[in-house]
């Protein structure tokens, strides 16, 4: 092993082949035979000495070659010498000491569905954390409930596990507690260290509530770089709020099949959602300019998505999570540009990357109509469609009532707004209250539509279907309301998309009796569609393939337990409940702590080899392809 | 040494050496010679003399002319065959020897000129050494002269001037010379020329070349040890090298034979890797420097 620099050292796997260097000394001393002076007789020096001046001019660009021929064979042979000898570069991973913050609140208790709890999953992760590090690494334990309190100071790595594994350190779960604080005094320990990180293990839910998100954040202290007064944490959902300072260049968050909510700048200028695959482990990377602010919120969401770059006024964020199509929203106004809507959405189209976002008349709809796709929104703004609209999704914005199948009735002004149902996924999050119209529709409530804010007992915002058309009626203007003035007007055109984008919203039951049927309220998007249960206790797969009337019929009763979902060809893990109910979460307990660890605090083990033989080899082929060529051309001569 | 089985000498017995100029010899033999003789050769007529032998009176032409005319017939004799021999040190080279080839070649030509009764004369030169010639007339010395030639060993430089700057010899006859060497000496060969041509000998030189002087295999560091004076000229030879070397060489030998060419003298260059009896049997026939038509 040869220490190249300060990470790099360049091992070797067949170190008996070094005995192979002997070949160096073989050449060198076939070299020196070759060039040693022999006596040859010859008849007589008389036309040798009509040649010798040249040959003497020649001698010493001769001599060079030779040497120049030697070294170019030594280099040959010491490559294949290297090469044969398995050389591998490999970088020595840093120890990285470790503060673990546990969240230590009540709801860390609770056992999501089956398996261990979250606090058993979390502490298995810290141990896989604790194994994978390298034997000179330190950790500390800090736990944040009731108050932040020291469980271990730092300590070696088989002192840690013993207090995690022998001693069965008595990590007990209380409610509440203070993330915020403990952060902050991890930070103050961290510091400590060179090399440090501090990993939160939460689950993001204080108080616990039940069905509330279940987050596991990990976070990355060297990747976020940031001055821990400068850093506050909040809850429900995780916050990390950052004022800026100078020093501030790099934010990094590790989130395991998450939303990534992020507002970045000033609150009220723009908020960025990216949309992680459901168990890929995403790395998202911000880098905020100087004096900005930067909320960063995070919790489980959707599935797909794809490379994206994310330019926003002066903020860039770059974000790698699997592909997928994007939706993309139609905008159908009357007046082009005489809505606010216009400039707030082109900004979600540099946030989203949708692939094409369409600004035109009511007339030129029928056309783009035609080819809408699953997932696309169309938004009528201030406009009603003049026809039956095609099956799709749409945002309806103080459009006229008269194909609707509801009536809209007088307006009303200045109402006082309040949130129906505040937990629904399209709303969650949303600071609705807060909005403020001068006007609204008043419309009687129909079956099927679902509200979720409220002007008295006027639905102002609901969700209803048509006929295979999935709508969502705004009952007011919005220039006349500040509501896209708010920061929750951007995640409600996200949450909206997301919301549309799904294929199924009907959340699985614990079991389904013969006969029983599931009906998704969306289409599917192809045929090859298939529901694969497996038991978890009798180990059997079972298929289910949507009917004609994209239903689902459970032909024997079915325990869901392990189940997968496969649409065309890609199949989802049970995170993918999420596939089914965007916006909810729920912690993939079929991961385990190993599995829970970030890749921004890599598990690997302490040589990271890249093999460099084959490159040898390349060179030691090339040198030979010299050599001819030298010898063809007699260069050397 | 055993230097030729039964079969070649029978061929060589066929051959004999073509002198381009008829000239005066010592001993009757059997070449045509400026004297008259009593040979059956017819010369020309004269006028009938009182006191000529009335054997040679030609009746046909008194017949038809009605005057005495007697007939003159030219003499035979012999001619000389000289062997210059170069016994230099260079000589001794080759991996087949052009010291053992040119001993072998003097061998044969002298053989073809005892066998026609020619008067041969073997004339070994080195730089550093006088011999003294071998002499023979008749095939009956020709056991001798092989061992003559198997005594010689070579030796000293070669220098032409020296060897060939003697006096005129009071010498008669016809006389064809033949020089066997390697003519590694610059400038002497020439004068070798001058001198042999200026006492009238019809000359012929042989060039004797073997194929590691012609390609020499060795490169690389080479102390090249001079086989006559034993001086080192050490030297990196490559392949480039050698190139240049056999170029070299070309143009000394092109330089030789133009020279003897000029001087219409014969020049033969003969790789000592040919078999002998083709050069005797073949390309000494084929230049006209021998005749046979019985082979």
């Amino acid at each position: 092993m040869i220490h190249l620099g300060r990470n790099l050292v360049l091992n070797f796997s067949r170190v008996w082949a070094a005995y192979a260097a002997l070949s160096l000394a073989v050449i060198a001393i076939l070299f020196l035979i070759q060039r040693r002076w022999r006596k040859v007789k010859v008849p007589s020096h008389l036309i040798w000495r009509l040649i010798m001046p040249r040959e003497e001019i020649r001698g010493l660009w001769r001599r060079c070659c030779q040497v120049l021929n030697l070294m170019l064979w030594l280099l040959m042979a010491a490559a294949a010498v290297i090469a044969a000898m398995g050389p591998s570069f490999e970088e020595e991973y840093q120890p990285g000491n470790i503060v673990f913050v546990l969240d230590n609140s009540l709801s860390m208790s609770l056992r999501p569905q089956t398996g261990d709890t979250r606090m058993e999953l979390a502490l298995g992760s810290i141990r896989s954390h604790i194994n994978s590090a390298h034997d000179s690494a330190e950790f500390m334990l800090l736990t944040t409930a009731p108050v932040p309190e020291v469980c271990f100071p730092w300590q070696e790595k088989q002192q840690a596990e013993n207090q995690l594994i022998t001693d069965n350190l008595p990590v007990t779960s209380f409610g509440g507690g203070n993330i915020n604080l403990s952060m902050r005094l991890a930070a103050r320990y961290a510091g400590q260290k060179e090399n440090s990180r501090i990993v939160l293990m939460t689950d993001g839910s204080e108080p616990v509530v039940n069905g509330d998100a279940a987050t596991l954040v990990i976070l990355n202290r060297h990747e976020i770089n940031i001055g821990i007064d400068d850093l506050e944490i909040s809850q429900d959902p995780f916050y990390l709020t950052y004022s800026g300072a100078a020093h501030v260049h790099n934010y990094g968050l590790l989130l395991h099949s998450c939303t990534l909510k992020v507002a970045l700048g000033d609150y009220t200028v723009l908020a960025k959602e990216l949309t992680l695959a459901p168990g890929a482990i995403g790395e998202v990377l911000f880098d905020l300019p100087l004096g900005r602010q930067g909320i960063l919120t995070a919790s489980l969401g959707s599935t797909g998505g794809e490379e994206v770059d994310l330019f926003g006024h002066d903020n860039v964020a770059r974000a790698y999570v699997p592909r997928r199509e994007l939706p993309r929203v139609i905008l159908v106004e009357p007046e082009a540009g005489a809505s606010l809507l216009a400039p707030a959405l082109f900004s979600l189209d540099a946030l989203f990357q949708l692939d094409k976002s369409i600004k035109t008349s009511p007339a030129g709809f029928e056309k783009i109509g035609a080819q809408l796709r699953p997932g696309d929104l169309v938004i009528f703004d201030n406009c009603a469609p003049l026809k039956p609209l095609p099956e799709g999704n749409y945002l309806l914005v103080n459009s006229a009532t008269g194909m609707l199948p509801f009536d809209g009735g007088p307006v009303e002004e200045a109402p006082g707004m309040g949130t129906a149902n505040s937990e629904h996924p399209l709303v969650r999050f949303l600071a609705l209250e807060q909005v403020h119209a001068q006007r609204i529709k008043r419309i009687q409530l129909q079956d099927g539509m679902v509200p979720f804010l409220l002007a008295g007992n006027s639905p102002v915002l609901f969700e209803f279907e048509l006929k295979g058309r999935r709508m969502i009626y705004l009952a007011f203007d919005l220039a006349e309301s500040n509501f896209i003035l708010l920061d929750s007007f951007p995640m409600f055109i996200a949450g909206t998309l997301r919301y549309f984008s799904r294929q199924y919203q009907t959340i699985f039951q614990d079991s389904y009796k013969t006969g029983a049927a599931l009906e998704p309220r969306g289409r599917f998007s192809s045929e090859v569609t298939i529901l694969r249960y497996e038991d978890d206790k009798l180990r059997e797969s079972w298929t289910v393939t949507p009917d004609d009337n994209q239903q689902i019929s459970f032909t024997s009763t079915q325990h869901p337990g392990q189940y997968y979902l496969q649409v065309d060809g890609k199949t989802y893990t049970p995170a993918c409940v999420n596939f089914f109910m965007p916006g909810e979460s729920i912690i993939d307990t079929t991961l385990t702590g190993r599995e829970l660890i970030s890749p921004q605090i890599p598990i690997r083990p302490w040589l990271v080899g890249r093999p460099a033989g084959q490159w040898l080899v390349y060179l030691a082929l090339g040198l030979l392809a010299v050599e001819w060529l030298l010898y063809v051309t007699r260069i050397f001569d | 040494m055993k230097l030729f089985d039964k079969d070649f000498l029978r061929k060589l017995e066929l051959l004999s050496i073509v002198a381009k100029k008829i000239m005066r010899g010592e001993l009757v033999s059997q070449r045509a010679s400026v004297r008259k003789g009593a040979s059956v050769e017819f010369l020309d007529h004269r006028i009938y003399s009182p006191g000529d032998d009335l054997r040679y009176l030609d009746w046909n032409v008194y017949g038809r002319l009605g005057s005495l005319f007697t007939k003159r017939f030219c003499s035979e004799e012999n001619i000389t065959i000289k062997i210059f021999l170069d016994c230099s040190l260079s000589m001794d080279y080759g991996s087949n020897n052009k010291f053992d080839y040119a001993r072998r070649l003097a061998a044969a030509l002298g053989f073809i000129g005892v066998a026609h009764f020619d008067k041969v004369e073997i004339i070994p030169f080195s730089g550093g050494r006088r011999h003294t010639p071998f002499i023979l007339f008749s095939k009956k010395q020709f056991p001798p002269m092989l061992e003559f030639l198997e005594g010689l060993s070579s030796t000293g430089v070669t220098s032409f001037r020296r060897e060939f700057d003697l006096p005129p010899t009071p010498e008669r006859g016809k006389r064809v010379g033949f020089v066997i060497s390697d003519f590694l000496d610059t400038e002497g060969y020439k004068f070798t020329v001058t001198r042999l041509q200026a006492l009238k000998v019809q000359l012929c030189g042989v060039h004797l070349l073997d194929e590691r002087e012609l390609n020499p295999p060795d490169t690389g560091n080479l102390h090249l040890v001079d086989a006559e004076g034993k001086q080192v000229l050490s030297m990196a030879v490559s392949h480039s090298t050698l190139v240049r070397y056999r170029t070299a060489l070309q143009a000394f030998c092109r330089e030789i034979e133009k020279y003897f060419l000029h001087k219409e003298a014969g020049y033969f260059r003969i790789k000592t890797l040919t078999p002998l009896q083709e050069v005797v049997l073949l390309t000494f026939r084929h230049a006209g420097l021998l005749s046979g038509s019985r082979l």
